[in-house]
C-alpha cells in the first residue's frame, strides 16, 4: 500500500473524528497544513504542536491569500453538518467551499474528497450490499436535515472540478467509522456505559460496515493514488457487514454491561457496502470489527475491565 | 432580449423550444444540443438559430465560439432507469462544463426545477426558495430530483469559480405549445384515459404560460448574480391539478375521469411556488390559468371548437 513521504499536504477540517489521526499520522514523514475556522484556539495550538501548520479558513467564504498553492495531495474532509434547515449555508460550504478549495489547489497531483454512504437511496434488503453505480437519493437524516443533500452537491462539485481543472480526484463514500477518536460505535458505548438505550431501528435491521481508525489511516495514501479524471468514486467502509444491535451486544458482553435498545421507525438507514473497487485499489482491512471495538474501547476507556 | 449573442443550451425540449423561436427574432441565437429529432433542427435554423451537435455530458467546445453575451442552459438528462452515474455527468459535470466555456458571458440562466424541494406536508404551503430540500425520487425518472440537484451544486460553485453572473430558477409546472404536464393531462383526456392523480395529497401547482416564460427571461438574466441567485419559476396563481383538469373538460365537452394511484409515475406529487423573488426580478405573470390553457388547447387542437 503506498505511503505518503516528504509530500506536501492539506488537510482541511484537521481536528474532526476521521481527520485528526490522519493528519497526525501523516505530519510524521510530510509537510502537512491543516485549514478550518478553528473556533476554539487551543485545538489549534494543539495541532501546531503536532508540527501541523494551521490557517483559518472558512470554507464559505474563503480567503485563500494566506494558504500556499503547491500542495501535492489534499484530503478534504470539512463538512457543515448541523441540525438545522439551513440548506443554502449547507450548499455554500459542502458544494461551492469544496469548489473553490479545488480551483485553489489545481496543481496537485490528487484531491479526495469525502463523502458519505448515506447519499445512497436505502435499498428495500438491509442486506444487499451497495455499489457506487446504484441508486442516490438518500432519505434526510433526522439529526441533519441538509446532510444528504449537501454531500450529494459536494460530489456534484466535486465531480466538475476534476474535470474543469483536470484534477485528479476521488470521492470516498464513508460507510461507518470508529475507533480511539470517535465514531458511532464509540459514541453507543458511551451511551450503554451511561446506562442509556441504543437507538435503533423498528422495522429494519441497521446493518453497516464499520471501519477501523487505523484502516483508514492506512488506506488514504493508496486511495488518494487512484484518483483519477473523471473522479474516481469509491466506497469506503469495513470488510464485513455487522448490525449495530450485534456489535452493541459484543461491546456490552465484554465489558459486562446490559445492552439496552430504544425501537423506532424514525432513524438512520444504514447500508452495508460493496467494497469490491476499494479492496482492488488498497487491499482488505487489517483490524476485524470485534478486534476494533475491543481496541476503541480500552483506548477510550482505560478504566473499563475487557473480558477475554 | 435584443441584439444580444445568445447560447441555448437544450432548446429543443418543449420549454426551450418555443423560448428559442422567441429569442431569434432579435437575437444571435446559438443551439446546443443532441438534435435527435431533425425536423426541430430545421425549425429552428429556418428561424435563423444557428444550432450545433453536442452532447453535454462529453463536450467538445473546440468549434463553437466562446463569446457569447448570455447562457440559457435547458438541456436536462431525463430517462427512465438508474444510470445515476450519466445523469450526473450530464445534468452536474456538464453545466458546470458548459458554464466555464461561457465564463465570459454576461449572465447564466441555469434551469433547475422545484422537484428538488422536500415535498412540504402542507400541500397549500408556497414553498420559498431557502425551504428543505431531498426531494423525492420520482418513479418517472428516478435519477431527476437528485441530478437537478447536483446541477445546481455544480451552478453555484462554477459562478462563485468563474465569476459568471448566474441565475438558478426552478420551475414550477410549464404548459405551451409544446407540451408540459396541463397539455399531456389534456391528450389523456381526448383519448378516453383517465387522469392519474395522488389519491392522498392535493396536487397544488403554480403552473406558468410559455408567453410568461418568454417576457421574464430576460429579468431573471438581469437578476443573475455571484453568488448565483436562486428563484422558483412559476406562474403566480396556485391550482389543483383537478381543478384545471375540469376546467379544460368543461371548454371542450369532454368527459374527465381522474384514477387515483400513488405509484403511478404520471400521478404528479407537486409543490406550490412562492414567488415573491420571481415577481421582483421578473414581474407579475401576464396570462391567467384559464386563459392560458384555453390558449394551449386553441394551438394544439385548432379542431376543437372551445365552449365559452
Amino acid at each position: 500500500m503506498k505511503a505518503l513521504k516528504n509530500e506536501k499536504i492539506l488537510i482541511t477540517g484537521p481536528m474532526g473524528q476521521i481527520a485528526f489521526p490522519i493528519a497526525v499520522e501523516l505530519a510524521k514523514d510530510n509537510e502537512v497544513w491543516g485549514i478550518a475556522r478553528f473556533r476554539d484556539g487551543s485545538k489549534r495550538q494543539h495541532l501546531e504542536s503536532l508540527g501541523i501548520r494551521t490557517r483559518s479558513i472558512d470554507l464559505a467564504n474563503p480567503g485563500f491569500r494566506d494558504l500556499p498553492d503547491d500542495f501535492t495531495y489534499v484530503i478534504h474532509l470539512a463538512a457543515f453538518i448541523g441540525p438545522k434547515p439551513n440548506f443554502d449555508r449547507a450548499l455554500t460550504v459542502n458544494a461551492e467551499g469544496t469548489g473553490l478549495l479545488m480551483g485553489h489547489c489545481q496543481k496537485a497531483r490528487a484531491f479526495f474528497s469525502m463523502s458519505s454512504c448515506s447519499i445512497y437511496a436505502a435499498p428495500q434488503d438491509p442486506y444487499h450490499p451497495v455499489k457506487e453505480s446504484e441508486a442516490l437519493s438518500g432519505e434526510a437524516l433526522p439529526y441533519s436535515p441538509t446532510y444528504i443533500a449537501s454531500k450529494t452537491a459536494q460530489e456534484a462539485a466535486a465531480r466538475l472540478c476534476a474535470r474543469l481543472f483536470n484534477l485528479p480526484t476521488t470521492i470516498a463514500r464513508m460507510n461507518v467509522s470508529y475507533g480511539p477518536n470517535g465514531g458511532l460505535p464509540a459514541y453507543q458505548f458511551d451511551a450503554m456505559l451511561a446506562e442509556k438505550p441504543v437507538q435503533v431501528l423498528s422495522d429494519r435491521p441497521s446493518i453497516c460496515s464499520p471501519i477501523y481508525q487505523d484502516d483508514i489511516v492506512a488506506q488514504v495514501g493508496g486511495l488518494l493514488s487512484a484518483a483519477s479524471v473523471p473522479a474516481k468514486i469509491v466506497n469506503w467502509g469495513g470488510d464485513d457487514g455487522v448490525d449495530v444491535e450485534t456489535y452493541c451486544r459484543y461491546m456490552a458482553d465484554i465489558v459486562g454491561i446490559k445492552p439496552e435498545f430504544e425501537r423506532s421507525p424514525h432513524g438512520v438507514k444504514h447500508t452495508v457496502t460493496d467494497n469490491s473497487l476499494r479492496k482492488a485499489i488498497v487491499g482488505d482491512c487489517q483490524v476485524k470489527w470485534q478486534e476494533g471495538m475491543r481496541r476503541m474501547i480500552a483506548a477510550r476507556h482505560p478504566e473499563v475491565k475487557l473480558k477475554g | 432580449m435584443k441584439n444580444e449573442k445568445i447560447l441555448f443550451a437544450g432548446l429543443t425540449g418543449q420549454i426551450g423550444f418555443p423560448l428559442a423561436l422567441h429569442l431569434a427574432r432579435d437575437n444571435e441565437v446559438w443551439g446546443i444540443a443532441r438534435f435527435r429529432d431533425e425536423s426541430k433542427r430545421k425549425q429552428l435554423e429556418q428561424a435563423g438559430v444557428t444550432t450545433c451537435h453536442m452532447d453535454l455530458g462529453r463536450p467538445d467546445y473546440a468549434n463553437l465560439p466562446d463569446d457569447f453575451g448570455y447562457l440559457i442552459h435547458f438541456a436536462v438528462y431525463q430517462e427512465g432507469g438508474l444510470d445515476f452515474d450519466e445523469a450526473f455527468r450530464v445534468n452536474a459535470e456538464g453545466t458546470g462544463l458548459l458554464m466555464a466555456h461561457c465564463r465570459k458571458a454576461k449572465a447564466a440562466l441555469v434551469m433547475s426545477s422545484c422537484a428538488v424541494y422536500a415535498l412540504p406536508q402542507d400541500p397549500n404551503h408556497p414553498v420559498k426558495e431557502t425551504d428543505p430540500l431531498n426531494g423525492p425520487q420520482s418513479a418517472h425518472c428516478p435519477t431527476y430530483a437528485v441530478s437537478k440537484t447536483a446541477e445546481e451544486a455544480v451552478a453555484r460553485a462554477a459562478a462563485r469559480q468563474l465569476g459568471l453572473p448566474t441565475t438558478i430558477a426552478r420551475m414550477n409546472v410549464y404548459y405551451g405549445t409544446y407540451g408540459g404536464l396541463p397539455p399531456w393531462q389534456f391528450e389523456w383526456m381526448l383519448a378516453g384515459m383517465p387522469v392519474p392523480v395522488q389519491p392522498n395529497r392535493a396536487s397544488v401547482c403554480s403552473p406558468i404560460h410559455e408567453d410568461d416564460i418568454n417576457h421574464q427571461v430576460g429579468g431573471l438574466l438581469a437578476g443573475a448574480s455571484v453568488p448565483a441567485t436562486i428563484v422558483n419559476w412559476g406562474g403566480d396563481e396556485a391550482v389543483e391539478v383537478r381543478t384545471y383538469s375540469s376546467y379544460m373538460a368543461e371548454i371542450t365537452g369532454l368527459k374527465i375521469q381522474f384514477q387515483e394511484a400513488a405509484d403511478d409515475p404520471l400521478a404528479a406529487r407537486t409543490v406550490v411556488a412562492d414567488n415573491t423573488r420571481s415577481r421582483e426580478l421578473a414581474g407579475d405573470c401576464q396570462v391567467k390559468w384559464r386563459e392560458g390553457m384555453r390558449r394551449v388547447i386553441a394551438a394544439r387542437h385548432p379542431e376543437i371548437k372551445l365552449r365559452a
